[in-house]
């Protein structure tokens, strides 16, 4: 199980929280950005279209870091991974496959001016890699080593460094062939992020398909976000989910924005005229919302409340 | 020739009538002007979604990808078309048609 507490000094040192100083919370973010949608289905305004377009670009601003700092996070093992893999090569585990997939991927693509230099046909080209980064953006100040905290914060701190180091990312495990760490989900988690920091993608669907991503058996976020209940659960819900249905769960605040202060679906006005209906069975006095509250809870109610 | 309508949900209002193309993988068969069919849309599809003149689902709800990408796009679209994919053939003409009905957006597929 992730905890992103355990890490809140990392995500407090990049920006990563809220104003609190705590983790996101990925449960209330997804009711704001599909409540918001939502909303402005069922009243498409003008003024409904720029509120849903500022929730979407803050959530944006918010998952790109989010990305970032755990592809980094991940990446910190593509030292060992990439020497892992080198040395299985180096056996002949894996004859034939190196060449075929350094052509494929083409890794120059990633590697910036270091042209002839593959990360994994050589054992120090990501370390190589790294330090070409520092230098081109930052100067040779003599840092020589290259060490998985340096590569993670290079990756993270250097803003020039997001779209190459999210390609790098991309790459790197998508021909990265096996190993503990890193792999496909990855680089689509990696792949979604490039796409938006190269301006490909807007922040609404960024931020959807963002909710999406995953790394080994949860939620991408689970390693930077606080969670309610079953998010995974909702998420899955989501996606049969009618209007109301997301209307209901969303902030009030947001709800009363949009026009939609005490809305009540339909589902929930049906729900509540049938638990009225069955309660006036068994009671001949006037059931009120207490009364009504405690039997959905299954409560037994107090004597008193019997005729 | 017959017409076949089907029902689904609208994500933005408004009538398009084009050339149904099933998407493939990453959506490159489809042109501009196209309607982009398919079961469910994904990532790998946004480029075909943003030639096409509309698009139409087979499942998903008012909030999966297709509908998210519509939104933001401007695109009349049509998701949760039950028994699209058994009623449309690739390249056939078809219409999508959105519009509030009883307080909900309906969405009308007919094939020409």
């Amino acid at each position: 199980m992730h905890n992103p507490e355990h890490n809140i000094k990392t995500l407090q040192a990049f920006g990563c929280v809220d104003e609190k100083g705590k983790p996101y919370n990925l449960s209330a973010d997804a009711r704001k950005f599909y409540g918001a949608v939502a909303m402005y289905q069922m009243k498409p305004t003008e003024e409904n279209r720029r509120i849903m377009q500022a929730v979407s670009e803050e959530l944006a601003r918010k998952f790109e870091l989010a990305i970032v700092v755990a592809c980094a996070g991940e990446f910190r093992s593509s030292v060992s991974a990439g020497q892992q893999w080198l040395n299985r090569r180096n056996k002949g585990e894996e004859k034939g496959k190196f060449k075929k997939i350094k052509l494929k991927n083409g890794v120059e693509d990633a590697a910036f001016y270091f042209d002839d230099y593959y990360m994994m046909s050589r054992p120090r080209g990501l370390g190589m890699y790294n330090r070409a980064i520092r230098i081109k953006h930052r100067g040779d100040d003599g840092a020589q080593r290259t060490s998985s905290a340096l590569t993670y914060k290079q990756f993270v701190l250097d803003p020039y460094g997001y779209e190459v180091g999210l390609r790098h990312n991309v790459n790197f495990w998508r021909m990265q062939g096996g190993g503990g760490v890193g792999g496909l989900k990855w680089a689509d988690a990696a792949e979604v992020g490039l796409r938006y920091v190269k301006g490909e993608l807007t922040p609404m669907v960024f931020v959807d398909l963002a909710f999406n991503l995953q790394h080994n058996n949860a939620i991408l976020f689970t390693k930077t976000h606080r969670r309610d209940g079953h998010i995974q659960n909702w998420l899955n819900k989501r996606q049969q989910a009618q209007p109301g249905w997301l209307i209901e769960r969303a902030p009030q605040d947001l709800r009363e924005a949009m026009g939609f202060g005490d809305y009540r679906s339909e589902a929930a006005e049906r729900r509540d005229a049938t638990t009225d209906k069955r309660a006036t069975k068994f009671w001949t006095s006037e059931v009120t919302p207490e009364v009504v509250k405690k039997i959905v809870k299954g409560v037994k109610p107090k004597e008193e409340v019997l005729v | 020739m017959s017409r076949v309508e089907l029902k689904g949900m609208g994500v933005v209002h408004g009538v398009v009538r084009g050339t149904a193309r099933i998407a493939n993988a990453d959506g490159s068969n489809i042109k501009d002007g196209d309607i982009l069919v398919s079961k469910m849309t994904d990532a790998k599809m946004v480029k075909g979604m943003i030639r096409a003149e509309g698009i139409v689902t087979e499942n998903g709800g008012t909030i999966c990808h297709a509908a998210i990408v519509a939104l933001d796009l401007g695109k009349v679209t049509a998701v949760g078309v039950k028994g699209l994919l058994a009623a449309l053939k690739d390249k056939e003409e078809a219409e999508i048609e959105i519009r509030y009905e009883e307080g909900q957006t309906q969405a009308t597929v007919t094939v020409l």
